[in-house]
């Protein structure tokens, strides 16, 4: 089975979901190819199932008017 | 309804919080919930959308769920260009999508070639692209209309342009050009 065989069973072979849509951020796309695109891509799938990762992206900055930025010195 | 680009373009405060992006998509009824998943990588790839229907119980009607994934160890900057890029995905439109194996396959076909190397599909050319309307939304035009006289006169460094909007410095580098201004306006 390839990586793209398991990206596929990843997305269409869950009965208690039907596929809409994927989409990628890929940097330096011409370094990577699809096998290792499809691997990383099922390796995140994974860990969003399995609930290991953070989920509470943490934004405890203070925003700025951006005339007080220019201002400031 | 207004759309986000317009929505965003008016915002005078930097940083742009994602957590308001993510409450304006949410309230166009379009997505029942987007989760956000910091995942370890090895590779390029370092940031996923995903968008499905959950058919379990108990939730029969067909909520649209969104699932991003975002490399936990990018820089804060890169982590909230990905994410904002992937959650505008909720938005596209259903011929930017790829519902089947075959269009999903296509997708990663069209992913990897150089633009110019051939013609793409409609859902490669709006997933290379979306970084972009990212930076519409997290770099809006009425801050930088502030901003970019200062940064023209020397008077504020690149440096900290992107420091203030905490994205990474190349990036934040292309909303400071004239021929910004005039892309972010017809996204509106």
């Amino acid at each position: 089975m390839t990586n793209q065989d398991h990206l596929m069973a990843a997305l269409f072979g869950n009965s208690a979901r039907e596929h809409v849509d994927i989409k990628f951020f890929v940097l330096g796309a011409m370094e990577l190819t699809a096998d290792q695109l499809c691997e990383e891509a099922v390796s995140m799938l994974e860990q969003m199932d399995a609930g290991v990762g953070d989920v509470e992206f943490v934004e405890a900055f203070e925003q700025r008017e951006a005339a007080e930025f220019v201002a400031s010195i | 309804m207004t759309s986000i680009y317009k929505h965003f373009a008016k915002e005078t405060r930097l940083p742009v919080r994602l957590r308001d992006i993510q409450q304006f998509i949410l309230e166009k009824g379009v997505v029942s919930r987007i989760e956000r998943h910091a995942c370890q990588t090895k590779n390029s790839l370092i940031g996923i959308f995903q968008s499905y229907y959950d058919l379990a119980q108990p939730y029969c009607e067909h909520p649209l769920i969104v699932r991003i994934g975002y490399s936990a160890t990018a820089s804060e900057g890169a982590q909230r260009l990905v994410q904002a890029k992937e959650m505008l995905h909720s938005l596209d439109q259903q011929a930017a999508r790829s519902p089947t194996e075959a269009a999903v396959a296509q997708l990663i076909d069209d992913l990897l070639v150089e633009a110019a190397e051939r013609e793409i599909g409609l859902p490669a050319a709006v997933d290379h692209l979306n970084f972009l309307n990212a930076l519409c939304v997290l770099m809006p035009l009425a801050a930088l209309d502030i901003i970019r006289p200062a940064f023209k006169a020397g008077t504020k460094t690149l440096a900290q342009v992107a420091a203030e909007a905490r994205l990474p410095a190349h990036f934040v580098r292309v909303t400071l050009t004239d021929e910004w201004r005039e892309f972010a306006d017809k996204k509106q």
